[in-house]
């Protein structure tokens, strides 16, 4: 839009602005005061809004009694599986989506991205049944497969993009000087779409480490909750100790903001990179 | 003569092609067994009835199952309900994420900083954005409720998540929360792609801003607008984890959405075959939203 022209709306835009801020990081920040208080300052009223005798208690709790370790390691074996898993299926996918014209290619490419829309909801009925039978009820393994079904859409996709935008010419001529398509493919082509394979790492690192329906049906021990169902546990479980809560949230909350730290670098590389050239 | 050529001719091609079949083998595979497959089960469980706690067989009904969805009125509520949490979330994280996207797209001291903290509610992991909310809502020890006693906006505290007249609302809100950053980000993307000259020339014609945004903006940003709200309705509507945290699809069922009941069917009460029925009735809402997905991003895509 045009610059705005009077100082007025100037003003007006400033204080929407600060009320939208305000309301946007609120939630984080109240969960982020109440995992430092004690548990008698978390109930007082007039409410406190940073702790006056900030305590490290809630964390400790956390960490030593509670079975959040377990869901924790949990969630990152789940995460870290799906993600290695769903990225090199995706690519192999993608891949061949990308480069190969063939029967029935671009019907299967609509059906992965149809299921795509799906939600968890829509099958937890079968699959419970299906993961019964298998006997696989019960541990990280339903988990897993589940997970990387639910990202192998939305992975092969971006996976295709990347791989449309590298020129043909470059597989070609290394199969000219010897490589077969195989080993072009691995030698040339995986390692120029890298960016891409962060970009579906970390949505299918972040839907991993978020899912919260199958968790909650497939599993029915501490042993192998993962940390979505975990957190829930706090409040039917335990009384409800929302400092206790609050302080395995921000744990919950550190793996995904270093996460998303780590991608800002390369994500503004690309953004650059693409500016560049329009 | 021309069909069995047609057939080999069709066979060469698959053959010619077989390294690209191998490679898409293991996530059709993987599709296949995990989406697919349990897809057709549910249409064929919801013609049984499936109740593990009265009896281990299940018996075939035909359309009973049916017959008992159009007739059950918790049913006609919830998809009132999904109806207003889905439009309703949806409208609001509009407004919002257009409002934002607007004012970020100015040039302005801490533009970045901005940008940056409007999309925490986004980055956070949903869960703990559920809880840091429910935390927030709390009659008692709520911040909301002390933010708006202190603004003298209401008189005494609010059982938010537990009042029948407020839960919606106070889901939506929650949800319009989590979901204005991704539609912020999408129109931020589109705003900057509309040429500045078409600014230019319309403030030497003498437009007004309101004009701008109504003649200019908003027609250029026309596909956008449409890929992503379409996104932001469906993973509102397919958004299980929000209200089970939050209310539980309470007071009364008052909150609960097409997910969350097909759920307590299946997995609080156990009418599995009940829950698959309403199953089938989901699928054909998500195709029918899918397929409307795929004709914008064909018709009107910036994508492709």
């Amino acid at each position: 839009m045009a610059p705005l022209r009077s100082l007025i709306v100037k003003c007006i835009l400033l204080t929407l602005l600060v009320i939208l801020i305000l309301w946007a990081v609120l939630p984080f920040f109240w969960m982020v005061s109440t995992s430092f208080k004690t548990t008698e300052e978390t109930y007082t009223v007039p409410l406190v809004w940073i702790p006056r005798y900030p305590t490290i208690k809630n964390f400790l709790y956390v960490v030593k009694r509670a079975p959040f370790l377990t869901y924790f390691r949990n969630s990152v074996v789940v995460a870290v599986s799906t993600t290695v898993i769903a990225i090199i299926l995706a690519s192999l996918a993608g891949y061949s989506f990308s480069r190969f014209k063939f029967l029935g290619g671009h019907t299967l490419l609509l059906i992965f991205l149809i299921t795509q829309m799906f939600p968890g909801a829509l099958l937890i009925i079968p699959l419970f049944q299906i993961i019964k039978a298998l006997k696989l009820l019960n541990t990280l393994y339903a988990l897993i497969l589940s997970y990387i079904t639910f990202s192998l859409p939305l992975c092969t996709w971006l996976m295709k993009g990347f791989f449309d935008q590298i020129p043909q010419e470059l597989e070609e001529a290394a199969m000219i000087d010897g490589c077969s398509r195989v080993s072009a493919m691995v030698r040339v082509i995986f390692p120029l779409a890298l960016p891409g394979v962060m970009a579906a790492s970390i949505f299918s690192f972040i839907g991993a480490w978020d899912e919260f329906i199958f968790a909650l049906i497939f599993t029915s021990t501490d042993k192998v909750r993962t940390l979505p169902v975990g957190l829930q546990r706090f409040i039917t479980a335990y009384e409800i100790y929302w400092n206790h809560l609050g302080a395995a949230s921000v744990l919950t909350t550190i793996p995904v903001v270093i996460l998303f730290l780590f991608i800002q670098r390369h994500m503004v590389k690309g953004l650059t990179a693409g500016s560049v050239k329009g | 003569m021309s069909l069995i050529s047609l057939i080999t001719r069709k066979f060469k091609e698959i053959r010619k092609n077989r390294l690209a079949y191998f490679l898409i083998l293991p996530a059709t595979l993987c599709l296949a067994i995990v989406l697919l497959y349990p897809l057709f089960r549910v249409f064929y469980m919801s013609f049984f009835e499936i109740e593990p706690l009265y009896h281990k067989e299940a018996i075939f009904t035909g359309i009973k199952n049916f017959q008992k969805i159009l007739s059950d009125s918790r049913f006609k509520g919830t998809i009132l309900q999904t109806a207003y949490w889905t439009f309703g979330s949806v409208a609001l994280q509009f407004i919002i994420g257009l409002t934002a996207a607007l004012i970020i797209n100015e040039a302005f001291w801490g533009r970045g900083l901005a940008r940056a903290l409007l999309l925490v509610p986004w980055a956070m992991p949903a869960v703990v954005g559920a809880f840091s909310w429910k935390w927030m809502w709390h009659g008692e020890y709520g911040v909301v409720n002390h933010i708006l006693k202190t603004l003298h906006l209401i008189p005494h505290n609010i059982n938010w998540l537990g009042g029948i007249s407020t839960a919606m609302a106070a889901v939506i809100i929650t949800n319009t929360w989590r979901g204005f950053p991704f539609i912020m980000i999408m129109l931020l993307a589109g705003l900057q792609n509309i040429p500045k000259e078409l600014y230019d020339a319309s403030s030497i014609d003498g437009a007004s801003v309101g004009q701008e945004l109504r003649y200019i903006t908003l027609p250029l940003l026309k596909p956008v607008i449409l890929v992503t709200t379409l996104l932001a309705g469906i993973w509102t509507f397919n958004n299980f984890a929000y209200i089970y945290i939050l209310t539980g699809g309470g007071p009364g069922g008052k909150t609960d959405i097409l997910v969350t009941f097909i759920y307590k069917q299946g997995f609080r009460f156990f009418h599995f075959g009940y829950a698959a029925a309403l199953s089938v009735a989901l699928f054909f809402v998500v195709l029918a939203f899918s397929l409307l997905y795929i004709k914008i991003m064909k018709i009107e895509s910036p994508f492709t």
